[in-house]
């Protein structure tokens, strides 16, 4: 009779150190994990041209002494800002003075105050497109040039500039 | 007959050795009962991931920006049957959407894409019984209508019962 309940006794030891380590086992594992993911999104602002290359070309140009709009070319101008009070600007490098271009705004998709007409006429930076803000569009670009001086340099090369820059 | 003998005797003398090397003179006996547990991991190789959109990940003339990342993986260890992963995140207003997909999945079965919040959804399949891994495919997108911002997830992956 000793025997059978030293034997059950032993048992009994064993199963309640084996529950517990089970159970201490299921305490340890965990079903779950983390991680923590930052998402930063930045300020960006792009602006492109459809139309690297525009060339006016006059027929006129050797043939009339008088001083009167030429010819005209379109580009579109594209952008995309998330920033807030944003602006376009305009710059010709290596304008001329024997000529004059006119720059004007068609076709204007997004919301913007703009000034839809201005003159190249130096170096100096202009205010083209105002009060983009968090927004995406875009517009046609219209070049138009007066000649000023028919027997002046037959080519003039006008490398502009379009800047988003802060209002 | 006299061969006989002589091959009797060796053989008979080995097998008395080999008695007596056998010879037992007590045993004991214990029980090894080795005790499976139900085993769930899941673990990510990386407990950071940093997202940032910039101007490299814009197209001018569209609102729409999205920057991927596919830097860290999943992995698990499951031993009982009818098991899935699910995903949620903490940030109960993220200002930008991130989603979730399980790429190239080595067990069970990757549910489409998840666009993340706090409601767990399902992002892995049948990964009963099995180990495994996969890659944590992370797509953010955000608006430039939206501006700019920081978003802080917890992602918590979980396995439960399918």
């Amino acid at each position: 009779m000793k025997q059978i309940i030293s034997i059950l006794a032993r048992h009994t030891a064993s199963f309640i150190i084996l529950s517990i380590l089970n159970s201490a086992t299921l305490l340890s594992q965990y079903s779950a994990s983390n991680q923590v993911v930052t998402l930063e999104v930045l300020e960006l602002n792009k602006v492109i041209v459809s139309k690297q290359l525009l060339a006016l070309e006059s027929p006129l140009y050797y043939q009339s002494s008088s001083e009167g709009p030429v010819v005209s070319a379109q580009t579109r101008l594209v952008w995309t800002s998330n920033g807030e009070w944003r602006k376009i600007s305009v710059a010709s490098k290596q304008a001329s003075r024997s000529c004059i271009v006119h720059i004007s705004l068609q076709e204007m998709n997004g919301d913007t105050n703009t000034r839809h007409q201005l003159e190249l006429t130096d170096a100096s930076t202009h205010d083209f497109i105002q009060g983009l803000s968090k927004s995406a569009g875009s517009c046609g670009v219209r070049f138009s040039v007066i000649m000023r001086d028919p027997d002046g340099e037959p080519a003039h090369f006008h490398s502009v500039v379009y800047t988003v820059t802060s209002s | 007959m006299k061969f006989h003998f002589l091959i009797l005797v060796p053989i008979i003398l080995l097998f008395c050795a080999q008695m007596q090397a056998q010879t037992v003179y007590a045993t004991r006996t214990h029980r090894v009962t080795v005790i499976v547990s139900t085993i769930t991991l899941v673990q990510v190789s990386s407990g950071v991931v940093n997202m940032t959109i910039s101007g490299a990940d814009a197209v001018a003339g569209q609102d729409l920006m999205t920057l991927t990342n596919q830097s860290t993986n999943l992995l698990w260890g499951i031993n009982s049957s009818l098991k899935k992963i699910t995903v949620n995140t903490s940030l109960a207003a993220p200002q930008f959407t991130l989603k979730l997909l399980a790429g190239s999945s080595t067990q069970g079965t990757a549910a489409p894409q998840v666009t993340l919040s706090t409601v767990p959804a399902d992002f892995l399949l049948n990964i009963g019984r099995s180990s495994g891994n996969c890659i944590l495919q992370y797509t953010a997108e955000a608006l430039a209508s939206q501006g700019t911002g920081t978003d802080p997830h917890t992602i918590t992956f979980t396995v439960q019962n399918q």
